[in-house]
């Protein structure tokens, strides 16, 4: 009993943090019906900001700098504050301007955001973690209720939790430009034709939203005494589900969305069997099993997405320095058609330096990881490039690929029947397809349950099934060995001799490349890519032009994972060395950036994209702030990426359009 | 110009046989009971002022939408429950009253997407360029090349669909519904938007086209239009058809001009 | 109040859907856009209240320029436009509905009377003040919609297809509504495609015929036109 009351508390704690943080992802779907990823980075500024402004001094890209040291109730609406108009800006000048873009334009714009605020936290307060000075509620004792305590702090955050939503709650009811936000989120056309600002009532619900994910933050990092950069990855993802749970775009739903998911989770970790390792894994769990049957969430009446025409003009604001600023940057990209011309030059040099390389088995290195991304981005390019996809869990296709081959080498063939992996040598080349084809496997099994859902569900709904994978492999200790990996991978070898060397690796990884890209080719080039493309472009006509979408979709995702589970064995391979630390959503995030710099929906753009980004990352390494601060470059991805979004959406490849027939 | 009563293939039967067909939206009655036999070869326009359910039943004829109540046949064969992907594989091509093309891709390959039905290599065949893949696709590019020749669009296979003007994307969506080799072809306001010349050289290439056995159901608002093209007009008012006959009939007939007018006067 | 709409051109995208188009709303006047779908009148509508941009021509609201102004300004000025198909915020109730009519405005004893006028205009929205707007019928949510829009005690009034999909008594009761609305002094801007209600009201009519004006006059001459049949119709 007394367990029990404990875990309550718990769970109603952590659902109060979760439900913050939806609430704010909700505000926004609901107008815009837009996922801000980024609001789980804002989460974390939250938390690193108070800890700053309570410390006396702390390290800020790795100088000590003095700090007022305030108070917890003064550096936390301080925080708060700051946050607010990050949200503000981020809106102002990365989503704004593609309001009218295609769905997928601003998602992975707000990926994009999401990764340079990590990355900017991670330059300016280091990769540690930052602790929590004490502060009156820590230091009060915890209260006993029968059997169970409850900190002050657990108290601080369900009450507070209670305040704000009562407060927001009566905001949007009762306030004038509450009703505004309402009405906008109903009928944003008939709300400006009633005399709304639209774009003031956006910009006030990214406000309101990136204030309530800080304040979560600020809790959060309270109850667990850190401030991390990752730290709001996981719960702003969770956050993420609770929204869609309750029902996206209702504010009630987000607040009981949360407090389910906080119950769920801690009654789960602590009553499955092996909950407590799957603990992430509930959230994506329950987030699967809704899509499939109450994709409306729990409260919600609308439906993903509705297809709604959204008035342009509603959104019309008067021109500030802002809107000349980006005219003027919007001008300068659109003159420059050179990088379409030079891009295959770039193939042609990389292939070239090869020779240059071959002396330096370092940059040959550096060039197997090349090819090792551009594998896994091509793979990945069909189902977001082509059939315009957005996919978050493809790092699964490569994880299943990489585990396969690696559990039938080393734990099956060399531990279990003992056998000499090197006179089996040829089993490597098989592998490559039958990981391939296992991961293609898996690709339908992903496909299946999204055919129903278009864009962001879409984004959310592979983002968990990716993470499940990640998780099985982290806890499922005994097939995997978990977080320890599994090492002694045998090395690709050809009638015994062994293909070890950096550069016999790289040699190894362009032929794949090159078959790989060919094969790409020949399927793009058919009525199969046409297909893809043609979904791309307007599902609603290639289904009218007797295109069965969801067998063609199915036939995408498991394209992409067949490659996605070649290259899975190549790198296991090539590495020796496998942990579940590769297969991240960063990784899968990252994968996703190289397409888009390079230009999706084109056979080149991935490979550019992949060659410029890893040579990129060893080069910046020798350069003297980089050096210090190595997240800077991943920063610098995020708002180039941001950028491009805005001004150059085809990327750097330009108009290189990919032809869809046989020549 | 040969007598337009012999040129027209028109008999007794019956191509797309609309059969009670009624659509709800909630409380909301979209279309009641529609009866509508529409005969080989024959050109039948189909107008009726704002809401009165034109696009719905072009909508439940293509599969976009199901019906609530009632059957569609094409040429004795049950196709209201089929998807719209399997419609269009029976021979129901159509276009879209806000055009609807594959902007990035290029005309020949819009064009080529209309011939998807026909295509039947198999994954093997197509990363082996087998013959039979190859022969697929050089028939299929060259009904397209046919079929663009006689939209006018010919000399633009090549341009991505988007850089085209207005009339010609109109043409382009009528030449990939062709490409698809339709017994039937759903015209959705193809009008809408052009100019008159542009208006003027669309009727004559659907009058061509009907002329050479195409049947269509057309919607248009342009009144001169629609009398140009049809033999035949039915009118459709709150989901109801309110007339069916000649086009002089239908626009001399009281019920029609206070459909259209309103009720007062 | 005068609104002189002149040379306007519209264009979506690549589609232009207004080729010129003149006309001019005298003070206190009730004045009928007519013409068949597809002629562009919802389009006129949403150029003035600034929903759409002109691809030429300029709207002017007694001298000054208003073209270019956002949605709410426009709003400020006095111009409110009743979208077509109602557009009513389903999930509010009636109450909140008509406060957000208001919006623009301070909050003063005047709101509370002009709320108190679209009550006694249409008492069925005080009965079901507290209703979720969703779940009104068609009439009501036309009387709720025009009632919202008087909210903001507008100058000009346009109302975009008002009698669409409702009944012939419900039609009747919304005409004569404008009617009254009108004999309180607002302007309005009518656009109809029931011609012969929207004629019978109107002191001057003008009728497009895809996207530019194919006549205009009285409302009481051209009910009697054979050629706005004409722009119906087709041509003989």
């Amino acid at each position: 009993m007394d367990i029990l009351l404990q875990f309550f508390i718990n769970a109603l704690m952590l659902g109060a943090i979760y439900a913050l943080a939806a609430v704010a992802y909700t505000l926004v779907y609901g107008i815009l019906e837009m996922i801000n990823f980024a609001f789980g980075e804002l989460f974390m500024f939250g938390a690193f900001l108070v800890v700053s402004f309570m410390l006396p001094q702390v390290s800020l890209f790795g100088v000590m700098v003095p700090m007022p040291g305030l108070p917890f109730l003064l550096a936390a609406p301080l925080a708060i504050f700051i946050v607010a108009g990050m949200g503000y800006l981020i809106e102002r000048c990365a989503y704004r301007p593609l309001r009218f873009a295609p769905r997928l334009a601003p998602l992975i714009t707000a990926i994009a955001v999401s990764v340079a605020l990590q990355n900017l936290a991670q330059s300016v307060w280091g990769a540690q973690e930052l602790a929590y000075p004490s502060f009156f509620l820590l230091e009060a004792k915890p209260i006993q209720i029968g059997g169970a305590y409850i900190s002050m702090v657990e108290i601080a955050v369900i009450v507070t939790a209670a305040v704000v939503m009562t407060a927001l709650h009566f905001y949007v009811k009762k306030t004038r430009m509450g009703r505004a936000m309402r009405a906008a989120a109903q009928d944003v056309e008939a709300a400006a034709l009633m005399g709304i600002p639209v774009n003031r009532v956006i910009a006030m619900a990214f406000i309101i939203g990136s204030g309530l994910a800080a304040l979560a933050g600020i809790f959060y990092g309270a109850v667990y005494l850190f401030a991390h950069p990752h730290m709001g990855f996981m719960p702003g993802l969770k956050a993420m589900v609770a929204a869609v749970l309750g029902g996206i775009g209702n504010i009630r739903g987000a607040m009981l969305g949360g407090i389910v998911l906080g119950f769920a989770e801690t009654f789960g970790a602590a009553y499955l069997p092996n909950g407590s390792a799957y603990r992430d894994a509930i959230a994506f769990g329950i987030l699967i099993l809704l899509l499939l049957f109450r994709p409306q969430g729990l409260l919600g009446t609308r439906l993903p997405n509705r297809l709604a025409d959204r008035g342009a003009m509603a959104f019309k604001g008067s021109a500030s320095a802002i809107d000349a600023g980006l005219a003027r940057l919007s001008a300068f990209f659109a003159g420059r058609d050179l990088v379409r011309y030079a891009s295959w030059g770039i193939l042609a040099v990389v292939a070239v330096s090869v020779f240059f390389i071959f002396p330096s088995p370092y940059w040959a290195r550096v060039f197997v990881f090349v090819l090792i991304y551009a594998l896994l981005a091509s793979g990945l390019n069909i189902v977001v490039g082509f059939a315009g996809l957005l996919d978050l869990g493809f790092v699964a296709f490569w994880a299943v690929g990489s585990y396969f081959t690696s559990i039938l080498f080393v734990e099956v063939l060399a531990k279990g029947y003992g056998v000499d992996v090197s006179s089996v040598w040829w089993l490597f080349y098989v592998n490559l397809l039958l990981g391939g084809g296992l991961a293609a496997l898996f690709g339908m099994m992903l496909g299946y349950p999204t055919l129903r859902l278009r864009g962001d569900y879409l984004a959310i709904m592979t983002l968990g099934f990716g993470e499940i994978i990640r998780l099985v492999a982290t806890n499922w200790v005994d097939l995997t060995r978990g977080p320890m990996g599994i090492r002694g991978i045998p090395v690709p070898s050809l009638f015994g001799y062994k293909l070890g060397s950096p550069v016999q690796l790289y040699l190894l990884g362009l032929v794949l490349l090159a078959l790989a890209v060919f094969l790409i080719a020949l399927m793009v080039r058919s009525y199969l890519g046409r297909a893809w493309v043609a979904i791309r472009e307007d599902e609603a006509a290639a289904e009218a032009m007797g295109i069965n979408t969801a067998r063609y979709k199915l036939y995408a995702y498991s394209a992409g994972g067949f490659f996605g589970g070649v290259t899975g064995v190549f790198f296991a391979h090539s590495q020796q060395y496998i942990s579940p630390l590769s297969f991240t959503l960063f990784e899968n995030i990252l994968i996703l950036m190289l397409i888009v710099l390079g230009g999706m929906g084109t056979l080149a753009g991935p490979i550019i994209g992949a060659a410029i980004w890893v040579v990129f990352l060893e080069v910046a390494r020798d350069m003297p702030f980089i050096q210090q601060h190595p997240e800077l470059r991943f920063m610098a991805l995020g708002v180039l990426l941001v950028v491009l979004m805005i001004f150059r959406p085809q990327g750097l490849l330009g108009q290189k359009r990919q032809p869809l027939m046989m020549s | 110009m040969p007598d337009q009563a012999t040129a027209l293939p028109l008999d007794d039967k019956v191509l797309l046989d609309v059969k009670g067909v009624g659509r709800r939206f909630g409380g909301l009655v979209a279309l009641a009971n529609l009866d509508v036999a529409i005969r080989p070869g024959e050109a039948l326009g189909l107008i009726g002022p704002n809401g009165a359910g034109k696009t719905t039943f072009f909508n439940i004829i293509a599969g976009a939408i199901p019906v609530s109540s009632g059957s569609i046949h094409l040429d004795g064969e049950q196709i209201s429950g089929l998807s719209p992907d399997r419609i269009a594989g029976k021979g129901i091509a159509r276009t879209f009253q806000n055009i609807r093309l594959f902007d990035e891709m290029s005309v020949l390959e819009n064009v080529l997407i209309g011939r998807h039905r026909f295509f039947r290599a198999s994954l093997f065949g197509l990363i082996f360029r087998t013959k039979k893949a190859h022969a697929e696709e050089n028939l299929s590019k060259e009904v397209a090349r046919q079929v663009l020749e006689r939209v006018g669009l010919a000399d633009k296979m090549a341009q991505p669909a988007r850089s085209l003007s207005y009339g010609d994307q109109r043409r382009l969506e009528i030449a990939r519904a062709l490409a698809l080799e339709p017994k039937l072809l759903l015209l959705d306001e193809p009008m809408a938007g052009m100019n008159p010349t542009e208006k003027a050289d669309l009727s004559r290439l659907i009058v061509e086209l009907n002329r050479s056995g195409m049947t269509i159901l057309l919607i248009e608002h342009d009144m001169k239009a629609v009398m140009g093209i049809s033999k035949r007009v039915i009118v459709l008012h709150h989901g109801e058809i309110i007339a069916d006959g000649s086009p002089d009939a239908v626009r001399a007939d009281r019920t029609v001009i206070d459909a259209y007018l309103g009720r007062r006067g | 109040m005068t609104l002189k709409v002149e040379n306007i051109k519209v264009a979506y995208g690549m589609i232009e859907a207004l080729h010129g188009v003149s006309f001019a709303v005298a003070d206190k006047s009730v004045v009928g856009l007519i013409g068949s779908n597809g002629a562009g009148k919802t389009t006129a509508l949403k150029a003035i209240s600034g929903l759409l941009p002109l691809s030429g021509g300029r709207i002017t609201l007694d001298g000054r320029d208003i073209n270019g102004l956002a949605p709410e300004a426009i709003v400020k000025l006095g111009i409110v436009h009743v979208p077509e198909g109602r557009r009513i915020f389903p999930r509010m109730t009636v109450r909140e509905n008509l406060d957000l009519g208001a919006f623009t405005r301070h909050r003063d004893a005047t709101v509370e009377r002009d709320l108190g006028w679209v009550y006694e205009l249409f008492p069925v929205l005080k009965e079901r003040e507290e209703q979720l707007a969703g779940t009104l019928s068609g009439g009501q949510q036309q009387m709720l919609a025009m009632g919202r829009a008087l909210m903001s005690k507008p100058r000009l009034l346009m109302l975009d297809e008002p009698s669409m999909g409702l009944s012939p008594i419900m039609q009747d009761k919304i005409f004569d509504l404008a009617r009254e609305i009108n004999a309180s002094g607002t302007t309005l801007l009518l656009v109809e495609q029931n011609a012969r209600a929207a004629l019978e009201l109107a002191t001057h009519a003008y009728v497009l015929d895809t996207g530019a004006i194919a006549l205009d006059g009285k409302g009481s001459e051209l009910a009697h036109d054979e050629r706005v049949r004409k722009a119906y119709l087709g041509e003989e």
